[in-house]
């Protein structure tokens, strides 16, 4: 694993209009970033392809566990909504995709900083974006990266009523871009499809609704559990028939309590870092994230923290393990599974050990052979 | 299947569907959806509820206001999902 510096393509934006991507530069300042690219052996990625699956084996024994031995606690899901998320996981309903943050340096296990399960974005980029750059500039080079394919595969796979209908909150960028592509997909597969935002889904007293009044079988959420059980028709998932994706058992490895409880039943995994629902179990090298934050906001590592409006809701203690710092940035692996199977990944890095939302994504590309 | 491109060579016939998935795509975001009109239109039964909506607020972290529509067998209400979202969306 090595940072190569290249030179960008002259027409990268335009490019990147062309293919819709529409926040390929926030505020002036580049997201998509082709000055930097990730080499890795054909070796490496095996490595990563094989961690990602053993943490997603572990996640899934983890949440057995937890439906089994009513571990809610651990993972932050209070008792009044644990029944529809023990529901969720004894049905098997399937999950779609999740991706995996993991640290790695090339060396040594990677490990598992926490699971993106419930609404992971950064997936156009990973799935088309980076593949498009891919074509281009390392035609003769592979990318681990079967997303898009293995989507439409999955929509197939998954037997649910139609049409399906995809939602994200209102006027966002990035979530609509990220359910345009998974819509994309779905239409792929032969489903019929059509778009609804969060804002608009209806109750009408026994069923969730479209705009036209019809019934929402099935729903793509751009839009976490944790918010969905939080508000006000929160109180109707366990009555309503509508089938939902993520599926609500997609709340417990969401949860960072998922760390906790899978550092509990498989102490000393390569893949894991210590991890515990106490504080300074660990010492003071440990990094304190809420339950339910996101894009790295509240975190608190020994040497700086972030603000943000979570951890009311309780916090998870990590063991510190810094990202490794390639020439002054710091790199996190999005691994991808979908339908709980490995398929890419993405890269995005930052010039803090902190992964946010202002993180650049930039490409990568493996050489053959081993 | 470990890697892409082989998957991806025989799946989307060497890159020539890829081309017209994003164009597919592009004509998603252009074309506007049913939905966007229909706001647009406040006779339609599709607006929301007035009176009985409302995003509901916030309660207790994990429950939410008692102010929730149940809507009518007729029309329904709206507005009941979203009151949680931050300034940085649902994703992640």
């Amino acid at each position: 694993m090595r940072r190569q510096s290249l030179t960008p393509r002259n027409d990268w934006r335009e490019r990147a209009a062309a293919l819709d991507f529409a926040f390929a530069e926030i505020a002036g300042e580049p997201y998509w970033d082709e000055t930097t690219a990730y080499v890795f052996t054909a070796a490496e990625i095996d490595r990563l392809d094989d961690a990602t699956a053993e943490i997603e084996r572990l996640c899934r024994l983890a949440c057995d566990h937890a439906v089994t031995h009513d571990r809610h606690a651990i993972l932050g899901i209070p008792e009044s909504v644990w029944p529809i998320i023990k529901t969720s996981w004894k049905r098997g309903e399937a999950s779609l995709y999740g991706r995996l943050d993991l640290c790695w340096d090339g060396t040594g296990p990677p490990k598992l900083l926490e699971y993106n399960a419930d609404t992971p974005t950064a997936l156009y980029e990973a799935a088309v974006i980076q593949w498009e750059w891919l074509t281009i500039v390392q035609p003769s080079a592979d990318q681990f990266n079967s997303l898009h394919e293995a989507l439409i595969v999955a929509w197939k796979s998954l037997r649910i009523k139609t049409p399906v209908h995809f939602a994200a909150i209102r006027d966002h960028t990035e979530d609509r871009l990220t359910v345009d592509y998974l819509r994309d997909t779905a239409i792929q597969a032969g489903l019929v499809t059509s778009f609804l935002t969060i804002e608009d889904i209806g109750w009408n007293g026994h069923r969730f609704t479209d705009l036209q009044e019809k019934p929402v079988e099935t729903i793509f959420k751009l839009y976490p559990w944790d918010w969905l059980l939080k508000d006000s028709f929160g109180r109707h998932i366990a009555d309503a028939p509508t089938r939902w994706i993520e599926p609500a058992w997609r709340l417990m490895p969401a949860s960072k309590g998922m760390l906790a409880l899978l550092w509990e039943l498989f102490p000393d995994h390569p893949n894991l870092l210590p991890a515990f629902r106490e504080p300074n179990r660990i010492g003071v090298m440990q990094v304190q994230k809420p339950l339910f934050g996101r894009e790295g906001a509240n975190i608190e590592t020994p040497f700086l923290s972030t603000q943000g409006t979570y951890g009311a809701e309780g916090y998870v203690w990590q063991q510190y393990h810094e990202l490794p710092c390639f020439d002054g940035r710091y790199p996190v692996i999005g691994s991808w599974l979908i339908a709980g199977t490995p398929h890419g990944m993405g890269i995005r890095e930052d010039a803090s050990p902190i992964t946010q939302d202002t993180s650049r994504f930039v490409p990568h590309y493996f050489l053959p052979g081993p | 299947m470990r890697r892409g491109t082989s998957l991806s060579l025989a799946l989307l016939g060497g890159g020539v569907a890829f081309a017209g998935m994003a164009t597919e795509l592009g004509s998603h975001a252009r074309q506007g959806d049913c939905q966007v009109q229909r706001q647009q239109d406040p006779t339609k039964p599709c607006a929301p509820s007035t009176g009985s909506g409302g995003s509901g607020g916030h309660g207790s972290f994990w429950h939410g206001s008692s102010t929730a529509s149940t809507g009518t067998a007729s029309f329904s209400a709206r507005g009941g999902f979203g009151a949680s979202a931050g300034a940085h969306g649902g994703g992640e």
